[in-house]
C-alpha cells in the first residue's frame, strides 16, 4: 500500500513551567493512502497533539514528518499554511464555521485559497453540498441557522473542497446528537469509499467502527494497532474484533 | 427601522424644510430701487457735467436715465408720470438752483428676480417632500407589504400539507422574526413527522441489540463462579493467610529499599534517568569544546532518550577530557540511530593508545601508561561506564586511528 | 454596595476600554480645566495687576506744546481724577535685536521713559533686577522675557530712527497698556537719567505722555471718545497728532487672543468628551449584547433592571472620576507650562492658582455627560426579561445580508473577506467613524489655523484689518504729495496707496461711536479686502463701515449716517459692510473727497508702498531716506511690524497645532488599538480556524487591515469635507463678538488631502501593527 504520510521519531514536548513534558515519544507511524485511520486512546494520551503534528498545524519538537516524499517538519508557519491549504482538510468538533458568512461563502473561503477559477470552484462547492445532502435553500443560510449536523456537513465540504490528499477529523461527532452523528459518519464513510484518506481522532467506539485501521495511543506511544480492512461494513466480526482489541488495550 | 423612527424623521425633515422656507422668505428684501446704484449714477453724472458740457442726450444714453428740465413744457406731466411708475426722481441742481429732474427707471429686475427665486425654492421644497414620501412608501412596501404577501403564499402551502417549501428570510424587517418563526414551525412540523417514524424503528432495533449484548458478561460470571466453588472451602483461613502474605511482602520491600539506598550512597552516585530529547546531547559537547577541536560529522537524530542530564554531561566530560589528556588531537563525533538506541562515536587520533590497555580502562583507579605525569585519579571512564549503564545504555572502546569510544544511549 | 461590586467587576472585565476612557477623560480634564480657569481668571488677573502697578486708565501721547491744553480738556471731563505728565522718547519706526541670543532684527516702535523719575501712576516695578547699573542699562517689557527668551544682562541692539545703540538689560517691567506688541507696536522701555537726556536731546519732536487716573467705574473707551471730541473741537485750527490709549480697550485686546485660544481648547476638550461618550455608548451596547444571558440570570436572581442600569452608570462614573482626579493632578503639575504660554501671550507675569470654580465646572460637565449618556444607553436593559435573555436575545436570529458573495464578486478573496468583516461590525464602524471624523476635523482645523497665521497671513490680516504692504512712509511736510508722487516713480515700486487714519465720530439715530476712519485714495489697490457686503466707497458721500458699527447704529446698506469731525457733521451713504478685529472692530472708510468734506485742510500724510518683491525693501527704504534727508519723514517696514505683532500668536498657535496633532494621532491609535484587540480576542477562534484551513498570518493581517481601513477612510474623508465647509463659519462664530461675520481662511486642498491621506496611512500602519498579534494565534487551540 502506498504511504501518504510517514512519521519518524516524532516527539512533541511542552514546557509546563520549568518541567518539560513529553506528550509524544519517538513515534513512528505510516498513514496509507485511501485508509480510514482512527486514532484512539484515553484522554490525555496525546491524540490531538498527534493529529495536529501529523497535519502540519504544529511543528514537532524533534523528529520528521514526510508527506509523500516531502519533509514538512522543517517548514515555517507560512509554508505550513500553504501546505495545509493544498493537501489537508480539517473537520473540527466545534465546526468553526465563520458566523459572519453564509454557507457558500464559508466553503469558498477555503476553496478560493487554491483555485483561482471562481466559477468552477463554486459549481464544485454546490455539487459537494448536494452530495452531502444539503440543497439549494441552505446556500444562503448563516451558520447560526443550521442544525449541528448540517453545520458539520458544511464543514466537511469545506474540508474537501480543495480535493486534499488527506482529511483530518477531530471528534467530528463529539458535539452532535446520535442521529446527526450517524449522518456525519455516513458522509465521512462515503467520501472514504470514494478514495479519500481520512485520519480521525475519537474516543467513541461507534465512530471508530467505521475505520479500517485503528491506532491505539497510550502515554504518547502507539502501543498497538488493529486492522479491520478485511471485514465488510456492518459485519458482526468487525465489531467483535474491535471490541476485543480495545479490551486488550485496557479501554 | 421602526415606524416610530420613520415618522419622527419625516416630520422632522418636513418641519425643518418649513422653517428654512420661512426663514428664507423672511430674509428676502425688496428694494424698488438700489439707492447705492442711484447715488453712483448721480455722482457720475455730476462729475461728467462738471468736466465739460456734454449734451443731455449723450448722458441719457450713457446712464439710461432721463432729464426733464423745468423749462420743458411737459415737465409736470412727465414728473407725475415717472412717480406713478415708481421711478427714482432726483433733483438736478446747478449752484443751488433747481434746473430740472433726473429720472432713473425703477429697478424692476429685483422683483422679477424675487419671483424667480421663490418659484425655484417652492418647487425644490415640493420635490424634496415628494422624494421623502416616495422613499417612505417604497420602504414600507418592501419591508411590510411584500413580506406579508409572501407569508400568505407560505401559509397556503402549509395548509396543503406541503412542508418542503421554505420561507425565504429577509434581513431585518418587521416580519423578520415573524417569518423566521413561521419557517421554524414548518421545519418543526417536518421534523416531528420524521421523528415519529424513526422512534418506531429504533425501538425495534434496541430490543434486538440488548438481547445480544447481555450474553457475554453473563458467561464470564458463570466461569468465575465455578472456579471459586472448587477452591474456596475454609473462607476465614484463606483471607487471613492472604493478609499475612501481603504484609510480609511489604516488609520485604521496605528492607530492600533501605538496603539499596545505603548501597547507592556508598558505591555509586544516584542516577535518575528521565525522558529527554536527544537534542540536549550536542550542547553538552559544545560546552567543553574549549579548544575548538571537536568536529561533528552529522547531526543528532531527533528522538526521545532515557538519560539523566547531569550524569550524561559527566559521561561526555570524562570522555572528552580523557581524549584531551591522552591524545590532544582533533576529536570527531558522529551519531547514528539504531533500533532502540542512539549510538555516539567519539574518536581521536592520538597514536599512543595501546591495544592491551583496552580491557582495563573501565576499571576503577586504572590510569594509562602514557599518562606522563598528568594528574587524575583514574576514575573518569569507570564512572562513565557506571553512569551510562545506570541509564540503560552501554559504553565500549577500541583502538583504530586513535582511541574510539562508542556510547549507546537508550531510546524511549 | 452590590451595585458597586457589579460596577467594579465590569471595570475589571473591560480593563482596556476603562483605561482608555480614563486617559481620554484625563486629557479632556486637563484641557478643560486649564482653559476654563484661565478664562475665569484673566479678567480679575489683569485688573489686579493694574491695581498693583497703579496703572493709568488713560494715556495720551502728544507733542509737548499741546500738553497744557490737553490737561485742561481732561480736567473738564467727567470721571477724571488726577494725572501725571512724563516726557517720553517716542518713535514708531525702530528695531530691536538681542545680540546675546543672536536674534533676527525685529521692527517695532519705542516709548522710552526715564527710569529715575519716580512715578505714582504706572509704577516701575523691576522683575529680575540686575546687579550692576550701567550707563547703558535698559529695562524692557516683560513680554520679551517670556516670549522671546531675553535675560537680564543680555546685550540688545536698539535702532531708533537712523541710529543704532547697544544696551544691556537691567530688568523687565510690566505694564498693561504696553503689555504686548499685539495691542500696540510700542515697546515701553526705561533708561536712566543720563542716557534719557541724551536721547531726548536727539528728538526733533518732543512728546509728552499724559497718564490719567479715572474714577472707578468710568468707561474708559467712552472717556476716550469724549476727550477726542472735545480736544479736536478746541484745536480745530491746528493739528495735533494724538496717541490715545485707554485701559478697557487695551485689556480686551490683551485678552482677546488668549480667549480665542482657550475657546479652541474648550472645544477640543469637548470633542474628546464626545469621543469618550461614543466609545462608552459602544461599550455599553456591546456589553449588554454579549452579556444578555448574564443580565437575564441576574434578573432571575432578583436584581431589578434599575439596579443593573445604576451599576453601569456607576461603572463609568467611577472611571470618569478617576480620570478627572488624575487629570487635575496633572493639570496642577503642568501649571509651569501654562504659566509660560499665558505669560508670553499677554506679556504679564501670570500667577496660576487653583481655581475651584473651574474645577467644579469641569467635574460637573464631565460627570453629567458621562452619567446621562450611560444612563440613556443602558436603559435598554429594561427591555430584557429573564426569559428573553435566556433564549439568547430579543430576536432569536440574525437576518443578515451576505455582502459581496464570494462566488459572484470578482475581487481578490482576501479583500472580500476583509470587507465582509467590515460590513458585519456596523456598530463598531460607526463609533470609529465618529472618532476619526472628529479627530481629522480637529487636525485640519489646527493645521489650517497654523497655516493662516504662520505661512499665508492674508486671511488673518483680513480679519484683523491690517494692510499688507512692504513700506509705510509718513511725511510731515507741505510738499507731501510731491514726495509721494516721486516715490511712486522709484525703481521696484509696484504701486503706492495713500492711507490716512483719524479718529472721528459716527452718529445715527442719536447714537455716537468713536471710530477709526481710514481714508484711502484708491481702495481697489489695497491688497487686503475687508469688505464682506457691498463695496468700498467710491464717491465723496459714500462710507463703508464695520458690521459692528452698523449693528450698533441699527443701520444697513443704503442708509444715511452722519460723521462728526469736531463740530462739523456731514451725511454719508452706507455702501459697504466691512469687518475687522483691530480697534475692537470699530472702523469706517471714506474717500479722500469725503474726508475733505469733513476737514477742508485734509492732506494725506502717509502712503503704503508696494514693491515688486520683499527683497527690495531695504534698498528702497534707504533710497527714500537718502533722497529726503532734510524732510520730516519716517519709514516703517510694514512686513516686519506684522511679524512682530503676530509673533506671540504664532508661537501659541504653533504649540496648539502640535498638541492637537499629537493628541489626535494618539487618540486614533488608542481607539484602533483597543478595537482591534477586542476584535482579535472575540475572533480568536475564527482566526484559528482560518489558519487551520491554510490562511497565512500575512493574509489574515491583510484581512483585518481591509476590514478596519474603510472606517478610517470614511471618517477621515467626512472629517476633511466637514472641515472644508465648517471651519470658516466656525471661526466667524467664535469671533462674532468682535463683529466678524465671514471668515476667509485658506483651507488648502492639499492640506485636506494630506490630512485625509495621513490619517488613512497612519490608521493602516496602526492596524497592521496591532494585527501582528494574529501571529500568536495558533490553529492548535481549536482542538
Amino acid at each position: 500500500m502506498e504511504s501518504i504520510l510517514e512519521v519518524k521519531n516524532l516527539c512533541k514536548s511542552y514546557s509546563n513551567g520549568s518541567v518539560l513534558q513529553h506528550v509524544l515519544k519517538n513515534m513512528n507511524i505510516q498513514i496509507y493512502k485511501g485508509d480510514f485511520t482512527v486514532i484512539m486512546g484515553s484522554s490525555g494520551s496525546g491524540k490531538s497533539t498527534l493529529l495536529y503534528a501529523l497535519s502540519g498545524m504544529d511543528k514537532p519538537t524533534v523528529g520528521s514528518i514526510y508527506f509523500k516524499d516531502e519533509e514538512i517538519s522543517g517548514y515555517n508557519n507560512d509554508r505550513l499554511a500553504i501546505f495545509r491549504r493544498k493537501h489537508c482538510g480539517f473537520v473540527f468538533q466545534q465546526m468553526y464555521l465563520n458566523d459572519t458568512m453564509n454557507v457558500l461563502d464559508n466553503i469558498l473561503m477555503g476553496g478560493l485559497l487554491v483555485s483561482k477559477d471562481r466559477k468552477q470552484i463554486t459549481s464544485k462547492a454546490k455539487e459537494l453540498l448536494q452530495s452531502v445532502g444539503l440543497d439549494e435553500t441552505s446556500y444562503d443560510k448563516f451558520p447560526s441557522q443550521l442544525s449541528g449536523g448540517e453545520a458539520q456537513r458544511v464543514a466537511i465540504v469545506r474540508a474537501i473542497i480543495n480535493s486534499p490528499e488527506i482529511v483530518f477529523a477531530d471528534e467530528p461527532t463529539g458535539a452532535l446528537n446520535s442521529t446527526n452523528a450517524v449522518n456525519v459518519l455516513e458522509v465521512l464513510t462515503k467520501i472514504n469509499r470514494e478514495g479519500q484518506s481520512i485520519v480521525m481522532v475519537t474516543h467513541d467506539i461507534k465512530t471508530a467502527r467505521r475505520a479500517n485501521r485503528i491506532l491505539y495511543l497510550k502515554d504518547g506511544v502507539i502501543i498497538d494497532e488493529c486492522n479491520l480492512g478485511q471485514y465488510e461494513k456492518g459485519d458482526e466480526e468487525r465489531h467483535k474484533k474491535l471490541r476485543r482489541f480495545l479490551e486488550e488495550m485496557g479501554w | 427601522m421602526k415606524l416610530k423612527t420613520i415618522i419622527l424623521i419625516t416630520s422632522l425633515s418636513l418641519l425643518l424644510t418649513f422653517l428654512f422656507l420661512i426663514k428664507y422668505i423672511d430674509s428676502l428684501e425688496y428694494h424698488a430701487s438700489d439707492i447705492i446704484k442711484v447715488n453712483d449714477i448721480q455722482k457720475r453724472i455730476e462729475e461728467d457735467m462738471s468736466k465739460n458740457s456734454i449734451s443731455y442726450k449723450s448722458l441719457e444714453k450713457k446712464y439710461s436715465c432721463r432729464f426733464i428740465l423745468k423749462s420743458e413744457s411737459e415737465y409736470r406731466n412727465e414728473l407725475s408720470h415717472a412717480i406713478q411708475k415708481g421711478n427714482v426722481v432726483l433733483d438736478y441742481e446747478k449752484g443751488n438752483q433747481l434746473i430740472g429732474k433726473i429720472i432713473i427707471p425703477a429697478n424692476s429686475d429685483s422683483f422679477v428676480q424675487l419671483k424667480q427665486n421663490l418659484k425655484i425654492i417652492i418647487g425644490g421644497m415640493i420635490l424634496f417632500v415628494l422624494i421623502i414620501i416616495y422613499i417612505i412608501t417604497s420602504y414600507l412596501y418592501v419591508r411590510m407589504l411584500r413580506p406579508f404577501r409572501k407569508l400568505r403564499n407560505f401559509a397556503m402551502n402549509i395548509s396543503q400539507g406541503n412542508l418542503d417549501i421554505p420561507l425565504k428570510m429577509e434581513k431585518e424587517n418587521y416580519f423578520g422574526a415573524f417569518t423566521e418563526s413561521f419557517d421554524r414551525m414548518r421545519e418543526e412540523l417536518k421534523k416531528s413527522r420524521k421523528a415519529e417514524f424513526e422512534a418506531n424503528k429504533s425501538k425495534k432495533e434496541l430490543v434486538a441489540s440488548l438481547s445480544h449484548d447481555i450474553k457475554t458478561p453473563v458467561a464470564t460470571i458463570k466461569a468465575l463462579c465455578e472456579i471459586l466453588e472448587i477452591k474456596l472451602k475454609e473462607e476465614d483461613a484463606l483471607t487471613k493467610i492472604g493478609t499475612i502474605n501481603q504484609k510480609a511482602e511489604v516488609i520485604e520491600k521496605l528492607i530492600n529499599n533501605l538496603f539499596h539506598a545505603t548501597l547507592e550512597e556508598l558505591e555509586a552516585l544516584k542516577i535518575e534517568p528521565k525522558e529527554e530529547l536527544s537534542t540536549i546531547i550536542k550542547p553538552m559537547f559544545m560546552d567543553i569544546n574549549h579548544y575548538g577541536k571537536i568536529y561533528f560529522k552529522n547531526e543528532v537524530p531527533g528522538c526521545l532518550i532515557y538519560c539523566d542530564r547531569l550524569r550524561m554531561n559527566q559521561v561526555i566530560d570524562n570522555i572528552i577530557n580523557n581524549s584531551y589528556k591522552y591524545a590532544g588531537t582533533d576529536i570527531d563525533v558522529s551519531f547514528e540511530e539504531i533500533e532502540d538506541a542512539i549510538v555516539i562515536k567519539v574518536e581521536d587520533y592520538g597514536n599512543r593508545a595501546v591495544e592491551e590497555e583496552i580491557p582495563l580502562v573501565f576499571h576503577k583507579y586504572y590510569r594509562g601508561k602514557n599518562v606522563d605525569g598528568s594528574s587524575g585519579a583514574g576514575l573518569g571512564l569507570y564512572l562513565a561506564k557506571q553512569f551510562i549503564e545506570g541509564m540503560g545504555g552501554s559504553i565500549e572502546c577500541y583502538v583504530e586511528n586513535g582511541f574510539v569510544v562508542i556510547l549507546h544511549v537508550k531510546k524511549v | 454596595m452590590k451595585i458597586l461590586m457589579i460596577a467594579k467587576s465590569n471595570i475589571r472585565k473591560n480593563k482596556g476600554i476603562s483605561v482608555m476612557l480614563m486617559i481620554l477623560i484625563l486629557i479632556a480634564t486637563i484641557l478643560l480645566y486649564t482653559a476654563v480657569s484661565i478664562l475665569l481668571d484673566i479678567n480679575t488677573f489683569v485688573d489686579d495687576k493694574n491695581k498693583e502697578l497703579n496703572g493709568a486708565d488713560y494715556v495720551v501721547g502728544l507733542p509737548s506744546e499741546y500738553k497744557d491744553a490737553a490737561v485742561n480738556t481732561l480736567k473738564e471731563l467727567k470721571g477724571y481724577q488726577y494725572s501725571e505728565l512724563e516726557d517720553v522718547v517716542l518713535t514708531s519706526s525702530g528695531d530691536i535685536r538681542n545680540v546675546t541670543n543672536d536674534e533676527k532684527k525685529q521692527s517695532t516702535g519705542y516709548a522710552i521713559l526715564n527710569a529715575d523719575k519716580k512715578e505714582n501712576l504706572s509704577k516701575l516695578k523691576i522683575i529680575d533686577k540686575g546687579n550692576k547699573k550701567l550707563e547703558n542699562s535698559i529695562i524692557v517689557p516683560y513680554f520679551l522675557k517670556v516670549a522671546n527668551g531675553y535675560h537680564t544682562g543680555d546685550t540688545i541692539e536698539i535702532g531708533i530712527g537712523n541710529k543704532t545703540k547697544n544696551y544691556v538689560i537691567y530688568g523687565f517691567a510690566e505694564d498693561i497698556i504696553f503689555a504686548t506688541p499685539t495691542n500696540i507696536t510700542f515697546y515701553k522701555c526705561y533708561v536712566f537719567d543720563k542716557e534719557f537726556n541724551s536721547l531726548m536731546s536727539e528728538q526733533k519732536q518732543k512728546i509728552t505722555f499724559i497718564k490719567a487716573k479715572l474714577e472707578r467705574g468710568t468707561k474708559t473707551d467712552q472717556f476716550d471718545t469724549t476727550f477726542i471730541k472735545h480736544f479736536n473741537a478746541q484745536q480745530s485750527n491746528k493739528k495735533a497728532d494724538l496717541l490715545t490709549l485707554d485701559y478697557a480697550t487695551m485689556k480686551i485686546g490683551l485678552c482677546l487672543f488668549l480667549s480665542i485660544i482657550m475657546a479652541i481648547l474648550i472645544v477640543f476638550s469637548i470633542i474628546i468628551i464626545v469621543i469618550v461618550l461614543t466609545v462608552m455608548r459602544f461599550t455599553i451596547v456591546s456589553h449588554i449584547e454579549s452579556n444578555i444571558k448574564n443580565i437575564g440570570s441576574m434578573q432571575a436572581m432578583g436584581y431589578r433592571p434599575y439596579q443593573l442600569i445604576m451599576a453601569i452608570v456607576l461603572q463609568f462614573s467611577i472611571i470618569s472620576i478617576f480620570g478627572y482626579l488624575i487629570g487635575m493632578i496633572m493639570a496642577s503639575f503642568s501649571s509651569g507650562i501654562v504659566k509660560n504660554i499665558v505669560s508670553s501671550s499677554i506679556g504679564l507675569e501670570w500667577k496660576s492658582s487653583m481655581n475651584l470654580l473651574a474645577a467644579l465646572v469641569s467635574l460637573v460637565l464631565i460627570l453629567a455627560l458621562v452619567s446621562s449618556v450611560s444612563y440613556f444607553t443602558s436603559r435598554k436593559i429594561k427591555m430584557i426579561t429573564p426569559i428573553i435573555a435566556l433564549r439568547n436575545g430579543i430576536e432569536s436570529h440574525n437576518f443578515k445580508k451576505s455582502y459581496f458573495p464570494l462566488d459572484r464578486t470578482p475581487v481578490n478573496y482576501n479583500i472580500l473577506l476583509g470587507l465582509k468583516s467590515f460590513f458585519y461590525h456596523t456598530k463598531q464602524n460607526i463609533t470609529i467613524i465618529i472618532v476619526v471624523l472628529l479627530m481629522s476635523f480637529v487636525c485640519i482645523f489646527s493645521f489650517a489655523a497654523n497655516y493662516n497665521f504662520n505661512i499665508d497671513t492674508t486671511a488673518f490680516l483680513q480679519l484683523v484689518g491690517m494692510e499688507k504692504a512692504q513700506l509705510s512712509v509718513v511725511v510731515e511736510d507741505k510738499d507731501a504729495s510731491n514726495i509721494f508722487a516721486d516715490i511712486k516713480q522709484m525703481k521696484h515700486v509696484k504701486k503706492t496707496v495713500q492711507l490716512y487714519e483719524k479718529n472721528m465720530t459716527v452718529v445715527a439715530k442719536k447714537k455716537e461711536i468713536t471710530t477709526l476712519f481710514k481714508v484711502c485714495n484708491d481702495y481697489n489697490k489695497l491688497s487686503i479686502n475687508t469688505v464682506i457686503k457691498g463695496r468700498y466707497p467710491k464717491h465723496d458721500n459714500e462710507i463703508a463701515a464695520t458690521n459692528l458699527i452698523l449693528k450698533r447704529l441699527h443701520a444697513k446698506i443704503g442708509d444715511v449716517i452722519h460723521v462728526k469731525n469736531g463740530e462739523k457733521a456731514v451725511e454719508f451713504l452706507v455702501v459697504g459692510v466691512t469687518q475687522q478685529i483691530s480697534y475692537l472692530g470699530k472702523c469706517a472708510m471714506i474717500t479722500e473727497e469725503g474726508m475733505r468734506r469733513l476737514d477742508t485742510s485734509y492732506k494725506p500724510s502717509q502712503i503704503y508702498v508696494y514693491l515688486d518683491s520683499s527683497k527690495y525693501t531695504k534698498a528702497v527704504s534707504k533710497e527714500i531716506k537718502n533722497h529726503y534727508k532734510d524732510k520730516n519723514i519716517s519709514i516703517d517696514n510694514v512686513e516686519k511690524i506684522i511679524d512682530t505683532t503676530l509673533a506671540p500668536m504664532q508661537k501659541a498657535l504653533a504649540i496648539l497645532c502640535l498638541v492637537c496633532t499629537i493628541i489626535t494621532l494618539s487618540i486614533i491609535a488608542l481607539i484602533l488599538y483597543l478595537f482591534i484587540k477586542i476584535r482579535l480576542l472575540k475572533e480568536r477562534v475564527r482566526l484559528g480556524a482560518a489558519k487551520a484551513i491554510g490562511y497565512t498570518t500575512r493574509q489574515l493581517i491583510a484581512q483585518v487591515v481591509v476590514s478596519f481601513c474603510p472606517t478610517c477612510f470614511i471618517g477621515a474623508l467626512i472629517g476633511a469635507v466637514m472641515a472644508r465647509f465648517l471651519i470658516n463659519p466656525l471661526v466667524a462664530l467664535m469671533l462674532s463678538t468682535s463683529g466678524i461675520v465671514k471668515c476667509h481662511m485658506i483651507i488648502n486642498p492639499l492640506l485636506l488631502f494630506g490630512t485625509f491621506f495621513g490619517i488613512s496611512v497612519f490608521s493602516i500602519v496602526i492596524t497592521a501593527l496591532v494585527a501582528v498579534r494574529i501571529r500568536k494565534i495558533t490553529p492548535c487551540e481549536l482542538f
